[in-house]
C-alpha cells in the first residue's frame, strides 16, 4: 500500500515551469551560433596560416635577394680592388724602370 | 608582326655583338683553382653588375666606386696563386691574348722579362670599351677582362678604398706603395718596357713614369 502511494506520488504529473520553453528555444539558437561560428573557424585560421607563410616566404626570398646583391657587390669591391692593385702595380713598375734605365 | 620582330632582331644584332665584343671567352680554370694555393675567381655580367650597382651610396669612397662602375657591362678576374712555380699552361694565356690580338684591341702596355709578363689591351671602339689585363709570374696568373668604358685613372685611385679588408696573402692584391717610393723588386734584371705599336711611350720625365 505505501509502495502504491508512494509510486503514485512520484510519478505525479509536473508541469513545466514558465520559462522552459524560453530556455530550450535560448539553448537551441546559442547551439546554432556556436555551430555557425565553427563553420568559419576552419577556414579563417586556414586562410591565416596562409598569409603567415606568404609572409615568411616573402622575408625569406627578401634576404635571400639582400644577400645576393650584397654578395655581388662584395665580389666587384673586391674585383675592382684587384685590378687597381695590378693597375697600380704596373705603375710602379714601369716608374722603376723609368729611374733604373735613367730616362 | 612577325616579321617586323626578325627584322628588329637583325637591325639589332650589330649592337648586341659589338657589346660583347669586349667579353672574351676566358678558359675553364676550375683545375687550376685546385692546384692553386689561393685563388679568385669573378664572373660578374651586366645584370649581375646593375643589381650590385643600384646599391652602391653615392657618397664619399662609394661616389668614386659608383663613378668607377657607372659604365661597367662585366667584369671578370681570375687570379691564381702557387707554392710552385709552372703550375699554369701558357696556352691558356695565350688563347686569351690571341683573341684581343685578332679582334683589333690596341695593346696599351707591355712588360715582359724572363719569367714575368704583364700585358694591357684596350678595346678599339672606344664608345664600347673594354679592357683586359694579364700578369703572369711563376707562381702568380691574373686575368682581368672588363667589359665597358673603362677609367683607369678612376680605377688606380680605388685601391685600399672599397672597404676589402687587406688580408695578408690575398691572391691579386698587392700593398699599396706610399707615393715617391718604387715598388717592391722582383727577381730578375730589369725587363724591357715595350710600348705597343701605335702607342705613344712613357715621355721622359723622371722620375715617375706618367700615370695610367
Amino acid at each position: 500500500m505505501d509502495i502504491e502511494r508512494s509510486l503514485q506520488a512520484a510519478l505525479r504529473p509536473v508541469d513545466p515551469p514558465a520559462d522552459f520553453t524560453a530556455g530550450v528555444m535560448a539553448r537551441i539558437a546559442r547551439e546554432q551560433q556556436q555551430r555557425r561560428r565553427a563553420r568559419w573557424q576552419m577556414p579563417v585560421a586556414l586562410a591565416a596560416s596562409l598569409l603567415v607563410a606568404a609572409v615568411g616566404v616573402r622575408i625569406v626570398m627578401q634576404q635571400r635577394e639582400q644577400q645576393r646583391i650584397e654578395t655581388a657587390r662584395q665580389q666587384l669591391a673586391l674585383a675592382l680592388e684587384i685590378t687597381s692593385s695590378q693597375l697600380n702595380g704596373l705603375q710602379q713598375r714601369l716608374n722603376r724602370n723609368t729611374m733604373e734605365n735613367g730616362i | 608582326m612577325k616579321r617586323t620582330g626578325f627584322l628588329l632582331m637583325l637591325a639589332l644584332l650589330p649592337v648586341l655583338s659589338v657589346a660583347q665584343a669586349a667579353r672574351l671567352r676566358l678558359p675553364d680554370f676550375s683545375e687550376l683553382a685546385g692546384k692553386a694555393r689561393e685563388s679568385v675567381d669573378i664572373s660578374l655580367d651586366g645584370d649581375t653588375l646593375k643589381m650590385a650597382r643600384g646599391f652602391i651610396g653615392g657618397r664619399g669612397n662609394d661616389a668614386e666606386f659608383a663613378d668607377a662602375v657607372k659604365d661597367l657591362q662585366g667584369i671578370y678576374v681570375k687570379v691564381f696563386s702557387f707554392d710552385k712555380p709552372n703550375m699554369y699552361s701558357m696556352r691558356d694565356v695565350d688563347s686569351v691574348v690571341s683573341q684581343v690580338e685578332n679582334q683589333g684591341w690596341k695593346k696599351l702596355m707591355s712588360i715582359r722579362d724572363k719569367t714575368d709578363r704583364v700585358e694591357m689591351w684596350m678595346h678599339a671602339d672606344n664608345n664600347d670599351g673594354g679592357m683586359l689585363f694579364v700578369a703572369t709570374e711563376p707562381e702568380e696568373l691574373v686575368l682581368i677582362n672588363i667589359v665597358g668604358k673603362v677609367d683607369l685613372q678612376t680605377l688606380s685611385r680605388l685601391q685600399g678604398r672599397l672597404g676589402v679588408p687587406m688580408i695578408p696573402g690575398m691572391p691579386g692584391i698587392r700593398p699599396p706603395t706610399p707615393p715617391g717610393v718604387p715598388g717592391p723588386g722582383r727577381r730578375g734584371p730589369p725587363p724591357a718596357v715595350a710600348p705597343a705599336p701605335g702607342v705613344a711611350p712613357a715621355p721622359p720625365a723622371p722620375p715617375a713614369a706618367p700615370p695610367l
